[in-house]
């Protein structure tokens, strides 16, 4: 039976100014269940955001294939903005908020990849996470007026807006203190336990790695099991 | 939340930037929909001209260059219609000679000795009550012939009644020309009586479309002065036309004249009437026969049989007399009295038959009125013009024979059909005026496209200055773009999001633009009205405003905005190049192609300014400079940076250029194109000054309001109109003048028939004319006019009116160089002669002399009746090249806006770099580099490209111009010095104030 999502013999390289290749990920297999909670870490360019990219359908490998619940991604005739949109959730280490709208309108901004307005299911459904995140205070307030933490947990809201089974997170925590990053682990672990949701985590942080089930190191674009 | 209000959200968070979209949207929409709006505005102001000149008159009908009995206008036809006499003449005040149109009505109320005049004239003599009109002598007999009076200028004192307004029709002109004539209108029987033209109009003015066909069945000769009975024909204007002897084909001709002598041996009678004729008494008159009255016999002491000889004047072009002798025999000898009798046999000469005595003769003939004696008084008291002899008419027709007519008299044997001399022969043509009048306003000079192009750079720039601030803000937002990708929007959305933001603006801005342009039009007409006037020599355009060109001016602005919004847009998704140090091959090849390009450019400057003397070679080198200037410069960086060791302060800069060369390469390209473009054009002035073939070697160009009708080369002519102290080697060259519509730059309408000068066109040589052999009535044009005021090539045909109305097609058959002829068409003048025999006496004439003012105050003093305007050739010159310098100042005016419009929008270009820059100029701080360091390092990297650019540029631009320089004059390079300085200073310290005071 095939796992949620198999990346196999996966390559991507790069090219450097003076036409020197670089192979970042180097036939790289991955194999991750519905529900599976991932940490991958790995020294500074290691390929780890490269990968993410790729799980992200944000960049395409050089060789190589990748499915996600049994479909090929590359062979798929859905279009892969779609799949983003509607099966995988990003969390980024900067957040990535745009300063022109409020937390619940940034919480909403996916849902208009897709129509030209949010219904007030879709907006009650907002509202619910910002309660389950402990943010429903700070619905109309502005990003550069919200702690890390606080942005944090707006940009973790906007990646589950649209129900996706799949939830990548690039340095979710890496800004934050401490106590933030608790935070954020424990949350991350209700949402892999309740909701059902597959969260595949790049960290630098060793207590954040080993909060997931499954932990894997990248090294020499191969991922190795911690 | 809706896209709407995502899209209102982004607008008004990144406003600093979409506040200089709307600048640049509403910049660039005024000037596109400004010059449109512009266009409109001077075809409906010409258009406005054509309603002010013609007044309510649809049809005109006119006589030529003879006349019509006032007692037409009694036809019900012409009920409504205005009788007028028309004349040009001029007023001088002051020192100043006015040319005039003098129209003699019947309206108006004007009483003897009183004028209305025109608001434009009104201008010009400021308080005058009381002016003196000079006006060429006019009598029915045509001012060319040989029988008129000395005088060929005559003058009436006028008191000014008032002013005429432009609705009461007092800006009446019949020419389609946007130059508001100087009027006077006068009482017409008054100025009738003056010019002894008592009961005659020149000119019809009906409110009524009237056909040709209609006129023609209310009109019979008599209205032109044919007498007709059942034998007879005869004409008020004395000689009777070519055309109509032809057509009568009478078996009997007349044709009077006054004979210098009848001689046999020693006896001779002075002056005397002898009537030439092909039949007497029934019997055909032929070969050297004469039919002498006793009186002469007597006095010549001749019989039947005997020889006498016949001498009289004839007058070759303009009154070149020459003496002609013939030998007769005398058939028979008659009775005075049966000479007397025969009423055919006379002419009544103005000047000569009207008169009690023969000293009391008014003839231009140069009669010595020591030669009459008493007994050619007594025979003048007692028979007056009765002729002393008939000779035949075969025997002297072809010596006698003018373009004016070859008979003075025919008779007939029945009477003549009806119709058979029609209004043609009789020079009456019917005319509707109006459209042809539109269709010149409505097509003449484009001002839309001339001021598109003057005020291309300001679209340009307008361009930039909305493209800078756009990328600048998508710069910011790249991470914004990712986002929206990252969270599943497509492509094709986030373009469409992006779009729909942007194009919000520019639509709410557009509106704005165009009344902007509407307010740029409005200051332009009064700009080209007063201190652009010089381009247009026209005061008070109006604005028109016509909807669908608004909205074709507003939606091209919107289109090009959205063009260049879609081109940056999809330019955000470009991948980003890696950047690559040059290899050793390319660089090689680069190099040894940038070596290749400045070795043409060189030896082409070289070559041109040695040899060719090419313009258009030296502004193809200018150019070359600059694209060659641009290779250079990159091959110099690729240079720098590939053989950079060691980073230095200096490696660096070459580092920075090299990452954004292609950047670099345009902005300096734009900049520098600009500014060649700018000011080749702007500095590039003709230089007329050794120029032969715009001035023929001549000094001076005269025009004369009275024609002259003597050649001004003759000795005995200077000598007859005091001018016999100019100096021996003044010579002229003399021109007939057809005067249709004006055809130089100085005319706003699309000219069909430019006014014609003939002359031996060999002559027009030493002006660069060429003459071809022609089948058809051949016209040469000066280049200029036939390109922008007439719109024509060589080749095609232009249809004028020759002297009877007729349509006669005459071919362009060559040009000649723009110069003081500018304007007119050439044509030889035996041609000019047969198309408008009437059309005597000379009105242009050029000067050749060592003492031009000396030559110049003698015929203004000599000729003062004759209402010369006297300039210098360079002068003349001048006064046409202001219209193309006026435009040269218009476009370095707004070409230079627009320069700086587009720096203003490099150094927005330069903030966005910045921008972009942001985390490595933070790196650099965290480095360890001093605030003033980096800042210092920023503006040495902005500043140097953009400068060498207008080096560049400048440099070019002298390089076009080089074959000229002296053309523009001193105020125009102190004018393109100090351009240079506000282009450069303004680079300078625009990027020193951004990179010095932009935060971090």
């Amino acid at each position: 039976m095939s796992a949620y999502i198999e990346l196999n013999d996966i390559c991507k390289s790069f090219s450097d100014g003076r036409d020197q290749v670089r192979n970042v990920l180097d036939h790289l297999n991955l194999h991750i269940e519905k529900g599976d909670f991932v940490s991958i870490t790995g020294v500074s360019g290691s390929g780890k955001t490269t990968l993410l990219s790729v799980l992200g359908t944000l960049l395409r490998s050089d060789s190589g294939s990748y499915t996600l619940n049994g479909a090929d991604i590359y062979q798929s005739d859905r279009p892969l903005h779609e799949i983003r949109n509607q099966e995988i959730g990003f969390v980024f280490q900067d957040f990535r908020l745009l300063p022109q709208l409020s937390a619940l309108d940034n919480i909403l901004l996916p849902v208009l990849a897709s129509k030209s307005e949010t219904t007030e299911k879709e907006q009650e459904y907002a509202l619910q996470l910002m309660e389950f995140m402990g943010i429903q205070a700070l619905k109309d307030q502005y990003p550069e007026t919200l702690s890390g933490g606080e942005k944090t947990r707006v940009s973790i809201c906007r990646a589950l807006i649209q129900h996706p089974s799949l939830l990548l997170a690039d340095e979710p925590t890496g800004q934050l203190d401490a106590e933030n990053t608790k935070l954020i682990a424990d949350l991350f672990l209700q949402i892999n336990k309740e909701m059902g949701t597959t969260v595949v985590m790049v960290t630098h942080s060793a207590e954040m790695a080993n909060i997931a089930q499954k932990q894997y190191r990248l090294r020499n674009g191969q991922l190795e099991v911690c | 939340m809706n896209r709407t209000q995502l899209l209102q959200n982004n607008r008004k968070y990144y406003f600093r930037y979409y506040r200089l979209v709307v600048v640049a949207v509403i910049v660039m929409m005024a000037v596109l929909s400004g010059s449109l709006v512009l266009g409109d505005s001077v075809r409906g102001t010409l258009k406005d001209r054509v309603a002010e000149r013609l007044g309510t008159a649809e049809t005109i009908i006119t006589s030529g260059t003879g006349f019509l009995e006032d007692s037409i206008m009694q036809q019900p036809l012409l009920s409504d219609a205005q009788g007028v006499l028309l004349v040009e003449g001029f007023v001088s005040i002051q020192d100043k000679l006015l040319p005039v149109y003098v129209w003699g009505t019947d309206n108006d109320s004007i009483e003897p000795g009183e004028t209305l005049i025109n608001t434009p004239l009104q201008q010009k003599i400021d308080d005058e009550e009381d002016l003196v009109l000079h006006l060429p002598s006019h009598s029915l007999v045509p001012s060319g012939s040989l029988f008129v009076t000395q005088s060929y200028a005559t003058q009436m004192r006028m008191h000014v009644k008032g002013v005429k307004t432009v609705e009461e029709g007092g800006n009446l002109l019949l020419k389609n020309e946007q130059a508001l004539p100087l009027n006077l209108f006068v009482n017409r029987q008054e100025l009738a009586e003056i010019m002894e033209l008592e009961d005659k109009i020149n000119l019809i003015l009906s409110p009524k479309f009237i056909q040709e066909e209609d006129f023609s069945a209310i009109w019979n000769p008599s209205f032109s002065g044919i007498d007709i009975t059942d034998s007879t024909l005869i004409s008020d204007r004395i000689f009777i036309q070519p055309s109509i002897v032809e057509k009568v084909n009478a078996p009997e001709r007349y044709f009077s004249y006054l004979v210098n002598d009848l001689i046999v041996g020693n006896d001779t009678v002075p002056y005397s009437f002898v009537t030439a004729t092909n039949t007497w008494n029934g019997q055909p008159l032929t070969g050297a026969e004469i039919i002498l009255s006793d009186y002469a016999a007597t006095r010549l002491h001749v019989q039947k049989g005997d020889s006498v000889d016949m001498s009289y004047f004839v007058s070759r072009d303009l009154k070149n007399l020459d003496t002609n002798a013939q030998k007769f025999k005398i058939k028979q000898v008659v009775p005075l009295q049966e000479l007397q009798a025969h009423t055919l046999l006379k002419a009544d000469f103005p000047g000569l038959s009207n008169v009690e005595k023969c000293t009391d003769w008014d003839s231009d003939l140069p009669i010595r009125m020591d030669r009459i004696h008493q007994i050619d008084e007594d025979f003048w008291y007692a028979y007056k013009n009765t002729p002393k002899a008939v000779v035949a008419y075969d025997a002297v027709a072809h010596q006698w024979s003018n373009s004016f007519g070859t008979a003075t008299g025919l008779r007939f044997d029945k009477p003549l059909s009806k119709g058979l001399i029609t209004m043609s022969d009789a020079e009456v043509s019917v005319l509707q005026p109006r459209a042809d009048g539109l269709y010149a306003a409505g097509h003449g000079t484009d001002f839309s496209s001339l001021f598109l192009a003057l005020g291309f750079f300001i679209i340009v720039s307008g361009i930039l200055l909305m493209q800078n601030p756009l990328l600048e803000m998508f710069t910011q937002r790249k991470h914004e773009i990712q986002l929206y990708l990252q969270l599943g929007y497509s492509q094709r959305i986030v373009q469409q999001l992006l779009m729909k933001e942007a194009a919000g603006v520019i639509l709410a801005a557009s509106p704005v633009g165009v009344a902007a342009g509407i307010l740029y039009s409005g200051i332009t007409l009064w700009l080209l009205g007063n201190v652009w006037s010089g381009a247009t020599h026209t005061e008070g355009f109006g604005l028109h405003l016509q909807w669908l060109t608004i909205v074709i001016g507003w939606a091209v602005g919107v289109m090009i905005c959205m063009i260049t919004l879609w081109t940056i847009i999809r330019s955000l998704q470009r991948p980003v190049q890696a950047l690559r140090l040059p290899g050793a091959a390319a660089l090689r090849k680069k190099t040894t192609g940038t070596a290749f390009l400045a070795v043409i450019t060189i030896l082409l400057v070289v070559w041109n300014f040695l040899s060719l003397h090419s313009m258009a070679l030296f502004i193809v080198a200018g150019f070359l400079w600059i694209i060659t200037s641009g290779f250079a410069l990159d091959v110099c960086i690729s240079r720098k940076v590939s053989t950079a060791t060691w980073l230095t302060h200096n490696s660096m800069l070459w580092k920075e250029w090299y990452a954004t060369r292609k950047q670099q390469l345009w902005a300096f390209w734009s900049l520098a194109i600009g500014v060649f473009t700018v000011f080749a054009v702007g500095l590039n002035r003709p230089d007329f000054s050794n120029d032969q073939e715009v001035t023929g070697g001549y000094q001076l160009y005269v025009d004369s309001r009275v024609p002259i009708q003597y050649d001004l080369n003759n000795t005995a002519v200077r000598s007859k109109l005091n001018l016999q102290d100019l100096p021996e080697n003044t010579r002229f060259l003399q021109f007939l003048r057809h005067e249709v519509d004006e055809a130089s730059c100085l005319n706003l309408n699309k000219v069909a028939t430019p006014t014609v000068l003939g002359v031996d066109l060999e002559t027009m040589e030493r002006f660069g004319l060429e003459v071809h052999e022609t089948s058809l009535p051949a016209v040469y044009v000066d280049q200029e006019a036939l390109i922008w005021s007439m719109m024509k090539m060589v080749g095609d045909t232009l249809v004028y009116k020759n002297g009877k109305g007729e349509n006669i097609p005459v071919l362009i058959a060559g040009t000649y160089p723009t110069g003081i002829f500018h304007g007119n068409a050439m044509m030889q003048q035996e041609t000019f002669r047969q198309l408008w025999p009437e059309e005597t006496g000379v009105k242009v004439l050029l000067a050749e002399t060592d003492e031009p003012q000396q030559v110049t105050e003698l015929l203004a003093t000599a000729l003062n009746e004759y209402g010369l305007r006297i300039q210098t050739t360079q002068e003349r010159i001048a006064m046409f090249f202001e219209v193309t310098d006026t435009y040269l100042v218009i476009f370095l005016t707004l070409g230079g806006l627009g320069l700086l419009l587009g720096i203003f929008s490099l150094i927005i270009l330069i903030r966005k770099n910045m921008t972009a820059q942001e985390k490595n100029i933070m790196q650099l701080r965290t480095l360890g580099f001093s605030e003033a360091a980096i800042r210092e390092h920023l503006f040495k990297t902005n500043v140097y490209i953009p400068l060498c650019a207008i080096g560049i540029g400048a440099i070019g631009s002298i390089i076009s111009i080089s074959a000229n320089v002296a053309g523009a004059g001193w105020g125009t390079w102190c004018m393109a010095v100090i351009c240079f300085a506000v282009l450069g200073s303004t680079v300078y310290y625009g990027i020193k104030r951004m990179t010095f005071t932009k935060q971090f």
